[in-house]
């Protein structure tokens, strides 16, 4: 599907980081085909930027200045009705819990640390575009760490299907945590790409919607909420 | 002399025999303390200018614990030499002990000439000589409760807990009922008793409206005092902060320049800062060191700056204490030692502690080997890996094929027995 997209027709980019140094980096780095039309460094001029624009994909710094200290969930927000065309891949210096889950709750399609390469942040750049999302290894480890396993979820009696993984999607996750790429996983559960995009899909929305509530006390107990 | 060497400001001593301000005040001039302390005698002798003296410098100079203290809130981010550090690093090295007794002996001698002194002029008195008992009696009071209330707010500083809290108040009011009795027993030779009565009545008026007149400025103040403490601990914070900068990210960038040609080592050199900045950053929660995500992560460190390659560790859950947990960490640095050596690229680890299990897994992208080819004379993996860990009651899975290899450890737990190595 990504790749379809990508032949079609160019992947216009939007590039919101602070840092001059890391953007020129991106730019260098960041394959033939995503075109970048626009940058900015701050979270007004971030906004500006993409009503301008409108860009298929926006790669975003978790930490902006600007606005009203909200960085990158800030200009998630401040876009909030360009979410269905443009999507937000979110990058990050750290890995912090905090960072990662607030501009995923706010509605990024994927996050990845900046120490990506280049080959693998324009494939994830290709994957957001579809309309998948990505995960890190990190981010994995997260949604695990918040949603705990699927056993412990029964004998709590939760049965929300929002707060709830399925056994499949925990594969999933589990796989990626232990640094799997979606191929690697697909072909370790016997099953398409395809499939693994839609379980990883599924993943991003319940940890975007879900009420639940150990992802709450997760998110407390790590002074996020 | 004063070419070669700026002359000090006055600060009080440490090792003084009342506060010190003799020893501040000698080592300001340049002279003997014993020349200083016979001074202040002399001028006390002299219808007590000494002593009035010797109070003003008292309260107006700061003991040596508060310069330090002042001295070491602005020392944080100014430059310094190494010949600078070194003498911080001297000056830290005192002999309290030593100086403590010394001044003990000296406070029995001062004690003793006081008692002498009383003991003259009685005899004096005996003698036939009119001595002023109303005035020595009161003026040795006064004198008595300063010196009582004074040392308390020298000594202050050091009393955190609530009882020596107490003690210090006490002995604060002891001080004032002396120095406000000898003053009014001073008084009382002058002025008759019920004036006296009538004009504590009228001091008494006089404080309560200066009180209630200077309060709010006195609230100011004391406002203010609290704000410029906390700037002050900002500040700290700051120097602190610019401190570490220093000693770990330069130091980095500086090896990182020299050696700019080896892709592979500039690399994992940020890498490896980049971790240590990270999680004095970032890491709040206070991890326990026993921990099994603790004691892989530290492994995983280690590996990377050992063999300079990137080991990625991703943890779930928490668990400690468990039979095999020694074992499990082991080979899982085996593991990870293997990877680095036989692959190329990233290594992922992935630690997942359930309540039944704790696993780990090794990840490498490296061409990958036979895993059945590896016999009995290939110690490293059947030894140190799987060995290990059925020794230890867990298991070791080894599978590995053209796109890299991964090592699937597993360590049962139980939890009465973690409850039971963790008491």
């Amino acid at each position: 599907m990504s790749s379809e997209l990508s032949n079609e027709q160019n992947i216009r980019v939007v590039l919101v980081d602070d840092h001059g140094i890391f953007r020129s980096g991106l730019r260098a780095d960041l394959s033939e085909d995503l075109v970048i039309v626009g940058e900015a460094g701050s979270v007004e001029s971030a906004i500006e930027v993409i009503e301008r624009e409108r860009p298929n994909v926006v790669l975003l710094d978790v930490h902006l200045p600007g606005g009203r200290g909200g960085g990158g969930a800030e200009v998630l927000a401040g876009c909030a009705h360009l979410l269905g065309n443009t999507k937000f891949l979110a990058l990050s210096v750290s890995d912090s819990a905090q960072d990662v889950v607030t501009v995923i709750r706010a509605g990024a399609r994927g996050y990845v640390t900046k120490s990506i390469s280049g080959t693998e942040i324009s494939d994830a750049v290709r994957r957001v575009a579809g309309g998948d999302a990505v995960f890190s290894p990190r981010l994995a480890g997260f949604v695990l760490d918040a949603f705990g396993s699927s056993s412990v979820a029964e004998v709590m009696g939760i049965d929300e299907e929002l707060d709830l993984l399925s056994d499949r999607e925990l594969q999933v996750m589990r796989l990626i945590a232990r640094g799997y790429s979606y191929k690697e996983v697909a072909k370790e559960l016997f099953i398409s790409v395809k499939t693994v995009e839609s379980h990883v899909s599924n993943v991003l929305r319940k940890l975007q919607l879900s009420n639940r509530h150990e992802l709450t006390r997760w998110a407390v107990d790590r002074k996020i909420l | 002399m004063e070419s070669s060497e700026q002359r000090t400001s006055i600060v009080r001593s440490d090792s003084g025999l009342i506060a010190g301000v003799c020893g501040g005040l000698a080592a300001h001039l340049g002279f003997p303390v014993s020349y200083v302390r016979f001074g202040f005698v002399a001028l006390t002798a002299l219808g007590g200018v000494g002593v009035l003296l010797y109070a003003w410098l008292w309260v107006f100079t700061p003991s040596a614990e508060e310069s330090k203290a002042d001295q070491l809130r602005s020392w944080g981010t100014s430059r310094r030499t190494l010949a600078e550090e070194m003498g911080r690093v001297q000056q830290g090295i005192p002999s309290p002990k030593e100086m403590t007794a010394k001044l003990a002996s000296w406070r029995e001698t001062l004690m003793g000439t006081g008692l002498l002194l009383i003991a003259v002029l009685a005899l004096a008195q005996w003698l036939g000589l009119n001595i002023r008992w109303d005035l020595i009696w009161p003026a040795m009071g006064i004198v008595a409760g300063v010196l009582l209330a004074w040392l308390q707010i020298d000594g202050q500083r050091l009393s955190g807990d609530s009882k020596s809290r107490a003690m210090v108040l006490g002995r604060l009011i002891l001080g004032l009922i002396l120095a406000i009795g000898g003053l009014l027993a001073i008084l009382s030779g002058t002025v008759s008793t019920s004036d006296l009565i009538g004009g504590m009545w009228a001091a008494l008026a006089i404080i309560a409206g200066a009180v209630v007149v200077l309060l709010p400025w006195g609230a100011r103040l004391w406002r203010d005092y609290l704000a410029e403490r906390s700037s002050r601990q900002a500040a700290a914070q700051r120097a602190d902060f610019a401190a570490h900068l220093h000693d770990s990210v330069l130091q980095t960038l500086a090896v990182i320049q020299k050696r700019s040609d080896d892709p592979a080592a500039v690399r994992t050199l940020a890498r490896v800062q980049e971790r240590e900045l990270r999680a004095w950053l970032y890491e709040t929660e206070d991890l326990d060191e026993e921990d099994v995500v603790v004691e892989l992560q530290s492994e995983a460190d280690n590996i990377e700056k050992l063999m300079l390659r990137d080991v990625d560790v991703i943890a779930v859950g928490h668990a400690k204490g468990f039979d095999g947990q020694q074992a499990l960490v082991a080979a899982s640095r085996e593991a990870m030692m293997n990877a680095a050596k036989h692959a190329e690229g990233k290594i992922s680890v992935y630690l997942e502690c359930n309540k039944e299990l704790v696993e780990i897994f090794i990840r490498d992208r490296g061409s990958g080997f036979d895993v059945e080819a590896i016999e009995e004379d290939r110690h490293g993996v059947r030894e140190s890996i799987i060995g290990r860990m059925e020794r230890a009651g867990g298991k070791a899975v080894i599978r590995s094929s053209e796109t890299g290899t991964e090592v699937a450890l597993s360590m049962p737990r139980s939890s009465e027995q973690e409850e039971q190595n963790n008491e």
